[in-house]
């Protein structure tokens, strides 16, 4: 599935949060705090809930526990 | 949006790595020369202050600990890379106890991908991720 944004999962930082920027994504307006995207890197994708935007573009994200199929991004949208 | 200045480096344990901590684990997927280059990369971004490449790893001691790591924190990678702290020290490598205890952050200060290589080249064995694709809470 195609990653909307570019993040090492193995990252965290004081906030416990895998964390990029907002430049590291294809398109940055799906990139909106509280929605559920595709993030990762390489081999190892994750749905993931955009946490909050800095405002010099650091993003963080709360990564899902599970795998990825549309089916599940759908399902966990629709409880957000 | 948060208007907080960047910090000139990531917070730093008072605890050191305990000396028994000789496992550094990454996920396989992190560990691409790829991502690792592009991760190094925004962490100097973030980072400019401190002068270093920098790439995420968590510590552990026992094989459970490994497992244990595989579930809770690195359940996206279906393989783990584990190192011996030693061997990432010995290669060149500074590893700082970073955040909340297991993180720690591999860095480095030469050319990006001449220290992408040299820790993709540090033996290290493969652990299978049992928790790899179950399903979540």
């Amino acid at each position: 599935m195609k990653i909307d944004l570019f993040v090492d999962l193995n990252t965290e930082d004081e906030t416990g949060l895998p964390w990029t920027y907002i430049d590291q994504a294809a398109d940055q307006s799906v990139v909106v705090p509280g929605r559920l995207i595709i993030v990762g890197a390489g081999t190892a994708i994750a749905i993931a809930e955009v946490i909050d935007i800095a405002a010099d573009g650091l993003v963080h994200v709360r990564p899902l526990p599970g795998p990825v199929t549309e089916q599940r991004l759908t399902n966990a949208s629709q409880r957000v | 949006m948060s208007g907080e200045p960047p910090f000139e480096r990531p917070r730093i344990r008072h605890a050191a790595i305990p000396d028994d901590a000789w496992l550094v684990v990454r996920g396989v997927a992190s560990i691409e020369p790829v991502t690792s280059r592009r991760q190094a990369e925004l962490f100097r971004r973030r980072f400019e202050g401190w002068g270093r490449y920098g790439l995420s790893a968590y510590y552990a001691r026992s094989d459970d600990e490994v497992l244990d790591l595989g579930e809770d924190r690195l359940d996206a990678f279906e393989t783990l890379f584990v190192y011996r702290l030693a061997d990432v020290i010995d290669a060149g490598f500074e590893v700082v106890p970073t955040y909340r205890s297991p993180h720690v952050t591999i860095t480095f200060y030469d050319d990006v991908d001449t220290g992408v290589a040299r820790l993709l080249a540090v033996s290290h064995r493969t652990v299978s991720n049992p928790a790899f694709g179950q399903e979540g809470a």
